[in-house]
């Protein structure tokens, strides 16, 4: 599926190769499971039955379903910002984050949305001058400001997504798309581990 | 749906304004983000207080410089009706809570071990993380709509 023709791009400690995620938890026995966690695992993602990562986050359904609600909708709801601009935030956020993971997963959403895979190799190298367009740079300017100074926000870091067209819903959007990932990165880096394929 | 929310509070943001309006595009954001916050905090978990996680979240949220959510959770606290003293787990929780949302990139096998020393099972531990990680993205929405709001309407 998402292991097909892509170049693999390696730099920096980070891949767009597939990778799997080892748990430091016990992650919950789907035989195990109540009926609340496997309904909660289904909504959550495709695969979140084979999951480690799901099946840890499980122990607490209901605080899952409200999360997988947020992501979800903030990460494929149609309409405002292009997914495409949401994933290269994501993107930006997980390797500023140092999240090896995330990074791999959403370097290959990008580049299949973007259709090329030159500004992930830009964001690998460094994140602060990452771009291919005027609006990719600002974009992952802004997400970079988000992850790193988000108390020091101001008018100054809306104006340039304004002046590349950016309605008020889409500057909501990219904001929601950088923050999560200041979510999730934090439980995919600080819950386990990313391993080689077939590893775990 | 309650006109406000706890983003919009700490935001400033009130029914009729602009910024208000446009979160509400995102109508299943905004409610999941809240629905999100009551279950964090007040879902019950075995071993991790409601009056533990309001105190792990205003110490999250002074770490990470929100002073307007650091003092909602303080309100909130505050406001429990049958408060639970501080547990003996508090002071790994704190540190725990801390340093998750000051230094994401250094993720550490031995921080989950100190919470299972202190005596949070499996359990506790995803809620403490999910709520801790929350906040990263909570705190980050909040000044985001900040300057949204001061940069005013678009010209």
């Amino acid at each position: 599926m998402s292991s097909s023709a892509a170049p693999v791009i390696r730099r920096n400690g980070f891949t767009n190769e597939t990778l799997d995620w080892a748990s430091w938890l016990r992650p919950v026995d789907v035989a195990q499971a109540t009926p609340l966690q496997l309904q909660v695992l289904d909504e959550s993602h495709p695969q979140s039955r084979t999951s480690a990562y799901y099946l840890t986050l499980v122990h607490q359904p209901l605080m899952l379903r409200h999360r997988s609600a947020a992501y979800n909708a903030i990460m494929y709801a149609p309409g405002g910002l292009p997914r495409t601009e949401r994933e290269l935030g994501a993107l930006v956020v997980s390797v500023t984050n140092g999240c090896v993971y995330c990074t791999s997963v959403h370097a290959q959403r990008y580049a299949q949305l973007a259709r090329r895979a030159d500004t992930v190799e830009q964001v690998f190298d460094d994140p602060s001058t990452a771009g291919s367009t005027e609006r990719e740079r600002a974009i992952a300017r802004f997400a970079q400001a988000v992850t790193l100074r988000p108390q020091s926000l101001s008018p100054d870091d809306i104006a340039p997504l304004r002046a590349l067209g950016l309605s008020d819903e889409d500057v909501i959007d990219l904001l929601h798309a950088t923050a999560i990932f200041g979510w999730a990165n934090r439980l995919m880096h600080n819950l386990g581990e990313p391993v080689a394929p077939g590893g775990s | 749906m309650n006109p406000t929310d706890v983003i919009d509070s700490a935001a400033g943001l009130a029914p009729g304004g602009r910024v208000h309006a446009a979160r509400r595009f995102r109508a299943t954001v905004v409610e999941a983000t809240q629905a999100s916050h009551d279950a964090l905090l007040f879902e019950p978990v075995a071993g991790l207080s409601s009056a533990d996680r309001l105190r792990a979240a205003a110490h999250a949220c002074d770490a990470a410089g929100a002073t307007d959510l650091a003092a909602h959770y303080r309100v909130r606290l505050a406001a429990l009706p049958a408060a639970e003293p501080p547990s003996a787990a508090l002071p790994a929780v704190l540190y725990f809570a801390a340093t998750l949302t000051t230094d994401p990139r250094h993720g550490d096998q031995a921080a989950i071990q100190a919470l299972k020393a202190a005596g949070l099972d499996d359990a506790a531990i995803v809620a403490l993380a999910q709520l801790v990680a929350f906040l990263s993205y909570q705190t980050r929405v909040v000044a985001g709509l900040k300057a949204l709001q001061a940069a005013g309407a678009a010209p």
